[in-house]
């Protein structure tokens, strides 16, 4: 065997062996809008009920909401800096709920966040929920809210894992 | 061809040989901290060599500075790839792209439907930077090689491989 044959083979394996060095993940995803709404002195807050599935378990099933909210002042003048709050609570236990001031600018905020999705999933399907809640910092602001919800499953070893994820967003108003 | 002559050193090809059987056999019989670093060592050591030897083989000269030039690159996205989740996507989509044709071929060979691009697995663990060290085996090979006068005509890999 020549030393160019050599070479050839030595570089063949070596860039094969380096394409195939990580195992693939599988991965599935579901997107959603939020219903666009609104928060005013009659309507305080703005609370949404997500709910996420995917057929499981699977082998190293991993899952993640990325959640974005864009809130915009409506008043006429709106102020140069104002917050809006938002609460984030997951099904899962072993999720710590989120309670948090999101900063305007200009009329303008955006909160984005990406959560860990279905912990634990003994059975199919592998269920995930969460309750998303925003309300202005004073009683008499007034907000526009939308958004966007996307659901992630990711697993590893079996190609035949979940085929389908399934995200719903539902606006169930302001809190009760 | 100062990379492509290191590439075919015993050490280089060692590497390439420990990095296919780590990945394909060991990892599964027996993960663990040891399987889990040997391959990052195993591509600190051939991979620059690796892209150095096939820069080489577009006729381009390259002396032992490209092959220090090409660890240096080496350690830094294998850097960023460890510690930026943004590297690691990145990594990930990256080589999920670059498995698809294979794992494409593989599914029409047997009659199965086309897979979907899917991202690899990445353990981002920054512990994994202890290997970076290694990087040290291809310059100095590199540099051995320079340093090598070639022998005979049997012995010349400069001229066979420029052939």
């Amino acid at each position: 065997v020549s030393t160019r044959t050599l070479l050839k083979l030595a570089l063949g394996i070596g860039a094969l062996a380096s394409i195939a060095t990580s195992p693939p993940r599988w991965s599935a995803s579901a997107f959603a809008t939020l219903e666009p709404s609104i928060i005013d002195a009659q309507r305080p807050s703005s609370v949404y009920v997500i709910h996420g599935e995917t057929d499981g378990p699977a082998d190293g099933l991993y899952g993640e909401l990325h959640l974005r909210v864009d809130v915009r002042d409506r008043s006429t003048t709106p102020r140069r800096s104002s917050t809006f709050r938002v609460t984030l609570t997951s099904s899962s236990p072993d999720v710590t709920p989120l309670d948090l001031s999101v900063s305007m600018v200009d009329g303008l905020g955006t909160f984005e966040t990406y959560e860990h999705a279905w912990f634990a999933c003994d059975a199919s399907p592998c269920v995930s929920e969460w309750t998303l809640t925003l309300a202005g910092a004073a009683p008499d602001d007034a907000l526009d809210v939308s958004g966007t919800a996307e659901l992630l499953a990711d697993w590893s070893k079996d190609p035949q894992g979940p085929t389908e994820v399934r995200l719903d967003v539902d606006w169930i108003g302001p809190l009760p | 061809v100062i990379a492509s002559r290191a590439l075919l050193a015993p050490v280089a090809l060692l590497a390439i040989t420990v990095l296919i059987v780590n990945d394909h056999v060991l990892k599964g019989a027996m993960p663990g901290l040891v399987t889990g670093k040997l391959s990052d060592l195993a591509g600190m050591i051939f991979f620059p060599l690796l892209l150095v030897a096939a820069i080489e083989q577009l006729r381009l000269r390259c002396t032992h500075r490209t092959v220090t030039l090409a660890a240096l690159a080496t350690g830094v996205v294998f850097a960023a790839i460890k510690l930026s989740p943004l590297a690691g996507a990145w990594y990930r989509s990256g080589l999920g792209l670059l498995q698809w044709p294979f794992r494409a071929l593989a599914a029409v060979l047997a009659g199965d439907a086309t897979p979907a691009l899917s991202r690899v697995q990445l353990t981002a663990d920054p512990s994994d930077l202890i290997v970076l060290p290694a990087l040290l085996v291809p310059v100095l090979l590199a540099r051995a090689v320079t340093t090598t006068p070639l022998r005979g005509d049997a012995d010349r890999p400069a001229d066979v491989l420029q052939a």
